[in-house]
This record gives C-alpha cells, structure tokens and sequence, in this order.
C-alpha cells in the first residue's frame, strides 16, 4: 500500500466525527443491476443505448438507456409486484443491493431511526398516464384499476423500501429533477445532524416509459435535441464519520443548491460551485475529478461550460461522460457521484483527493457536491469486496 | 395580541443550545378564505368550502362536489414569472409565498441574495396538467400531441423553484417534499432543521396541490369519497372532499426576527417524523402515536401542555379510528381537545397540513380553537371533544398539529406561544 503518501484525510479517523460519510453504494442502471456492473461499465466507458421493445409502442426517440434484464417479478419475487410501477420496482432492487449480499444475507445494520429519502421527478408518470387514461375511456370515470393505486402516489417508493427492509425512521421523498439527488443527499444530512436518525438510505429515481419520453420530448426547448432517455435508481448508506459501522468511501464536504432566477444557467452554476467549494474548505485547484450532469440542453452545456472555466482541465476528464447513460433525469446526481466512486476506486491515487459533482434541471434547480475521496482499506473492519454491492 | 408578547426569554436557544425558529409571516389560500384575514374568518365561522367542481368535468361520477378555491386571482400575486410557467398548484403556491413574505414584513432587498430553504410539499403536484396532456393525447390519437407549456411545468420541483423566481431569491435550496398528504408538516419541519442548524435564517414552507381529476377518482374508487359533506369523528362519517389551496409560511430564527422587529405568530416548538414501514395505504396506530411522542420529545413539550391537537381527521372511517386510537394511547383517558379542519377544507392533499399549521398559528395569535364541522354524533370509536359546529375562545399556548400520507409516512407539528414556554 502506499498509504503513506496520502493526505492524512484520506482516512475517516481524520475527519470530524459530524461528518457525513458514504460507506456504501449500490447502482441499478443501464450498465446492470449491480454497483459491480455500473462500477464496471463506467471504468470502461461502455454505451447502453439500445432499441427499446415494441412493447413499448410508438416513441419519439429510436434509442433508449434500459436498464437491461429488469424482469420485475423474477427480481423481486411474484408478491405484491403483479401492479408494481417501474420506479418502485428499481428502487427496491436498488435497496436489496445496497443492504443485502449477493445470497440476500443483510450486511448493512438498521435500527428503528434508520431514514429513507428519495430525490424523483415527478414518480411513474407511466402509472398516473394509465389511471387517468383509464379514467377517461372506461365506461365510468372511476373505473380504474384499484390494484395500481397506491403506485402511484409520489412517495410510494421511499415507503415500500421502508416496509420490504423494516425502515421506521424519517422517511421522505423530494423532487428536483436531476438536482434531486443532491436535494437528498442535503436532506439526510441535515435530519442526521439534528439527531432525527442514526444513518440514511438515500438517492434517487428515475423511470422509463412511453409516458416519459412523450412528455420530455415534447417539453424541448427550441435548439434542443429530443433526449436519449435513461432511467435507474442509485442508492447510498451515509453515516456520521465518528459512528459509521463500515468503511467510508467518500467524505461529503458540502451540498450546496441554488435557483437560476435569470435564465443564466451558466452563472448560476459558477455561483454554486464557488460557495461549495469555499464551504468544503478547498479550492477549485485541488479539484480532482468533476462530474457535470450532461444535460442534453443548453443549460447542461453552460453547466459545462462554467466548470471547464473554473476547474483544471483534466478534473473534467477523470470520469467518462454521463450522456452513456442517457438523460436520467432523478437518477443523474447519483450516478454522478457513483461514476467518481467507480473511478476512484481503480485509482490508488484517487484517495484524499476531492470530487466534484453538478447538475441543473429544466426548472431552474442548481447544485454542487464537494466529495472528499477516501480509501476503505485504511478503515478498521476494513471490507471493500461488501462496499461496493 | 397574544404575541405582542411577554418579553422575549432571554436566551436564543432551547436549553440544550438549539436556536429557536418562529413564525412571521402567513400566506393562505384556501376554500374558506384567502389571506389570514379571510382565513381566519373562515375558521372561526366554521365555514365550508365545498361547492360543485369547475376543474374538470364529472360526468359519470355520480357526484360533482370538493373544496376549490373559488375567485382566485393569481395575477394579484404574481408579477413576474409568466403566470403559464406553472400550473394550478404552482400558482397557489407562489401566490402563498407572495403573501407570507408580505406579511412578514419582508421586502425584496430583504430577501435578494439570503440564503434560504424553499420547501413546499404536494401530493399531486401539477396532476391536473398531467390529466390535460393525456386528454391531448386521447383527443388527436397521438402520443406526440402534447401541449409543450404543460409538458415543461409538470414535475414537482417546480413548486419551489418558481417561488424562488417569483421572488428573485436565487440563493436557496428549493427542496419539494412530495410525502403526500404529510408533505405540508415535512417541509415545515426542514424548514426548522435547517434554521437549527444554524445554517440559514429563513425559510419559506408549506404546501400547495389543487384539485384534479387524478385524485377524484383515486378516492371515489376507493369508496372515501363522501356523497355530500365531510363530518370527521362523526359516527356516520363516510369519507373526504378532495381540497385545494396553498399554506405557506415564513419560518424565521428568533435573532433574525428581533433584530427586525418582526411580528411572531408563534413558535415552532418542534416535530416528529415516523415511518410505518407496514402497509401502503392503511394508517398505522403505532406509527402515528410514534410520531407524536417524537414530535413531543422534540419540542420539549409534556403531554398535559398541549392545549388542542388539529388532526388529520381526513373523514374516513379508518384514518378517524385509527388516528383516535393514537392519539388515546399517547394521552390517555383525557386527551386534549381534536378538531379537524379537513371538515370545513376538505382534503387540500399536501397543502393540507400546512393549511392546519397555519390555523394553528392563527388560533394562538387570536386565542380561539376553530371547530370541527357538520359533526352530529361522535363516534364512540373516536372518543373526543371535537369542538363541534362552533368555534370557542379558549387559552391556546400550545398545539399540535398532525398529518399522514399514504406510503405509512407520519409527520406531526408542534406550535406553541413564542415567549410563554418555560
């Protein structure tokens, strides 16, 4: 090991013991159904576009990002999933890999102040489209599918995740579109630092459907494409520094979010960057590795643009572009900062560095996460095979 | 004025060194009133906001009444974010915004560049917009015929974004919480934890949704939805009107609303979040009575000093017992006065426990417990003092104010007097 040349903050015995760290990680996205897939598939550099199934019917775009092999009653068994909604579907996927080995043993501790919180966008359009569809051509307008009700509400998500692993404690949903993880990861930060939990399940969701892409491409903005769509759930456990029962493979130093108020998306992100950075304690020299969200639209190009002005060039190109997932909408900001774990992970030098993840959204949502990187071998009970699930 | 208060305690912070956050500005818009004024009026009328649905059409539902919000004129409010930059509920939550930063006392310069939370909570958000764009698509048989105006302004973050741009705020962190029907206490409950945490001064929260056709259906399918009118804890109580209308409010740190000379409603005592994690729709008599005595244990509050719980009280048969149930395990045989405000709101969904919030407030300001109305027998399963029909004056100091969400999410508010807790 060459533990020695690393920054003394490379092990979470450094940092303050209020810290929030990330101490695992699990991935369902168009790389696979595990961390080990998306951690694999970033390093590589893979593309996950395909054609989607005719099932799907007519849709506006030929190529979408699928999450491949998502049979939802193979994955989560026949109970309770005759009605499930895509969304909640990956979600719990997302949740037994994050908590559960690959045998399904629990490797992840719990208690009864355990939280969920899930950043969305607007929950499984496909689920409310085919209710309210329904609604309108059935021979009465109550004549809907009761079954399929409760997927439909917003939260649906966060609470079957809380009831498949027997989760009490705060459980929340927020909505932001692409900021949304990071509108989260902010939450859970602020809920533990009040004592409202012991750690948290946090991330955040997207879903394919013909809903989706009907609705996204006809929400374009003149001079935009119509979008490459993807969709997924990734999902984090973070925990206190100085009472995390696993080793932390990332130290989150900042979140900081904002509203471009001005149609100047490019300003708004230099502006955020600028107070994360000042509020993480580092400069914009010693950023290692910056993930912007690729959004396929202008402000995703000036969110490029205002990062390659205030970043060292190759912080901007440690981690393949985020456009090999599609626009993933929720899911983004969470692949962001599991795009910089996987790299981080196949780099030894990596460790103590900082990171750096942004995204906006269409209606006018800003963020920035500061991340220090940290290596989990130097933790005590030091299990790197069970961190990445 | 109740508030124009005993002098301020002389600490900032609760004994184990929080600071302490309050309320200085109110902004609602509701079926029986809009503004604190009207508002206030309403709850100490009793009145009903129901009336026959203009939204969209019933037909074939056999009953056309819920609780909009009749004349409401969003241009009064809204000056300069483009009124079709958001839909129904985006105008309802603006148009609150607008009114609690009035009524705090805030101007603009004020606001500018302070970092603040924006949080609003919704449990449809723009569903109403979702409804016309698949109407669109029925109508032209295309999946491509879609309005792109309503197509950008659907998803929920928007709620809280466009009050940002409304209000020219862009150093905020625009948190929409979509936890349903419980998304109002949510957001009013991130709004205190952020101020606790000392790392903002204000906060603009609460919740907005409007009524639509999504969330007709959804309840007159699953049989809740009462024929005429809503009479919780009422033996022969048969289910909810669905409601509309936004609650925010200007949740402030005491230091910040002193040095100005704010006016204080009143404090925010504390909350409590429980999850059920048992069942998606059904409420939970342990999560619930979790939640309070959360909520009680946050803000430092005995059981014997609350003088009125407003409740969920939705109107249903199952949420009225199990919610009484709770509420009986935590406080016993005498449990405080409960009233539902739902029987004069209807269910306004995730504005409705920011709706609640607000009457809370309002009932501490002006001494009085609004009622709960159309209530002719109590259930002998929901043994309470709803306070029925009429409204009464009565010492309020301290109150708590409940909700729960499908998903088996709980969030419970608790208010009090600023400068009486001892």
């Amino acid at each position: 090991m060459t533990s020695s040349l690393k920054s003394p903050a490379a092990t979470p015995a450094a940092l303050p013991p209020e810290t929030l760290v990330i101490t695992g990680w699990s991935a369902v996205s168009p790389h696979g159904l595990t961390g080990r897939a998306f951690a694999a598939g970033v390093r590589s550099g893979a593309k996950t576009s395909v054609q989607p199934d005719e099932a799907y019917g007519p849709l506006p775009s030929p190529e979408v990002c699928l999450v491949p092999g998502f049979d939802i009653k193979g994955l989560l068994g026949p109970v309770g999933t005759a009605k499930m909604d895509r969304l909640t579907a990956l979600t719990l996927v997302a949740s037994d890999g994050l908590l559960q080995d690959a045998e399904g043993n629990r490797v992840v501790e719990t208690d009864g102040r355990t939280g969920v919180v899930l950043g969305i966008s607007m929950g499984s359009l496909e689920n409310v489209t085919n209710f309210l569809k329904q609604s309108y051509t059935n021979a009465l307008p109550f004549h809907v599918d009761a079954g399929r009700i409760p997927f439909g509400s917003l939260n649906h998500a966060a609470g079957a995740t809380a009831i498949r692993h027997g989760l009490t404690g705060p459980n929340t949903t927020v909505a932001g579109g692409r900021v949304s993880g990071l509108l989260a990861l902010n939450y859970a930060r602020r809920l533990m630092g009040q004592g409202r939990a012991t750690k948290y399940l946090v991330g955040s969701a997207e879903e394919f459907s013909a809903a989706h892409a009907w609705i996204e491409h006809t929400a374009v903005l003149p001079g935009d494409p119509s979008p490459l769509l993807g969709e997924g759930c990734g999902l984090f456990v973070v925990e206190h520094a100085g009472t995390a029962q696993r080793p932390a493979l990332a130290a989150v130093l900042a979140v900081e979010t904002r509203v471009d108020i001005d149609d100047d998306p490019g300003t708004a992100v230099t502006a955020c960057v600028r107070r994360a950075l000042a509020k993480a304690g580092v400069t914009a020299d010693e950023v290692w590795a910056a993930v912007p969200s690729a959004a396929p639209t202008a402000a995703g190009r000036a969110e490029h643009e205002a990062l390659t002005a205030l970043l060292p060039a190759e912080a901007l190109t440690k981690v393949p572009s985020m456009e090999l997932l599609g626009d993933t909408s929720a899911a983004a900001a969470t692949f962001q900062i599991q795009a910089v774990l996987s790299v981080a992970e196949g780099e030894p030098a990596a460790a103590g560095r900082i990171a750096l993840v942004t995204a906006v959204d269409r209606d006018g949502a800003v963020g920035c996460a500061v991340l220090r990187l940290l290596d989990p071998n130097l933790a005590p009970n030091s299990d790197p095979n069970g961190a990445t699930a | 004025m109740s508030t124009a208060q005993s002098p301020a305690a002389p600490r900032s912070g609760t004994p184990d060194g929080r600071r302490r956050v309050v309320l200085t500005g109110l902004g609602a818009i509701s079926s029986i009133g809009t503004g604190v004024e009207e508002y206030t009026e309403g709850l100490r009328a009793g009145r009903s906001g129901a009336r026959p649905i203009t939204r969209f059409d019933t037909e074939g539902f056999g009953q056309n009444i819920a609780c909009e919000v009749p004349d409401f004129e969003p241009e009064r409010w809204i000056h300069r974010v483009p009124l079709d930059d958001m839909g129904r509920a985006g105008q309802f939550a603006v148009a609150a915004a607008r009114m609690a930063v009035d009524d705090a006392g805030l101007t603009e310069a004020d606001l500018g560049e302070r970092q603040a939370v924006i949080s609003v909570g919704t449990t449809d958000g723009e569903s109403h917009d979702i409804g016309v764009l698949v109407e669109q698509e029925i109508a032209a048989g295309d999946p491509g015929a879609l309005d792109p105006v309503l197509s950008r302004r659907i998803n929920a973050g928007r709620l809280s974004t466009v009050i940002a741009r409304e209000l020219r705020m862009p150093n905020v962190e625009p948190t929409t919480i979509t936890t349903a029907c419980a998304a109002g206490n949510y957001s009013i409950g991130y709004g205190l934890d952020a101020i606790r945490s000392g790392e903002v001064d204000i906060a603009l929260c609460g919740g907005a949704d409007a009524v639509c056709r999504k969330a007709f259906a959804l309840f007159k399918r699953f049989g809740a939805l009462t024929p005429d009118v809503v009479r919780p804890f009422d033996r022969n109580r048969q289910g909810i009107l669905t409601g509309e209308g936004a609650g925010i409010l200007v949740l402030e740190s005491l230091e910040s609303a002193l040095s100005r000379g704010a006016h204080i409603y009143a404090e925010v005592l504390g909350y409590g979040l429980s999850c059920d994690a048992a069942h998606a729709t059904a409420p939970n008599r342990d999560g619930i009575a979790r939640g309070i005595r959360l909520a009680l244990d946050d803000a430092g509050v005995e059981r014997d000093e609350i003088d009125f719980i407003s409740a969920h009280g939705t109107g249903t048969k199952a949420n009225d017992k199990t919610e009484s149930a709770a509420i009986l395990d935590v406080y016993g045989d005498s449990p405080p006065r409960t009233v539902a405000v739902k029987s004069m709101l209807g269910h306004s969904m995730g504005a409705a426990s920011a709706l609640g919030a607000i009457a809370c407030s309002l009932a501490i300001e002006n001494q009085f417990i609004p009622p709960t109305i159309n209530h002719v027998e109590t259930d002998p399963d929901c043994p309470l003092d709803v306070v029925p029909n009429e409204a009464i004056d009565a010492e309020v100091r301290i109150v708590e104010n409940n909700s729960s969400a499908f998903a088996g999410n709980n969030a419970i508010l608790i208010l009090g007097t600023y400068g009486e807790r001892v």
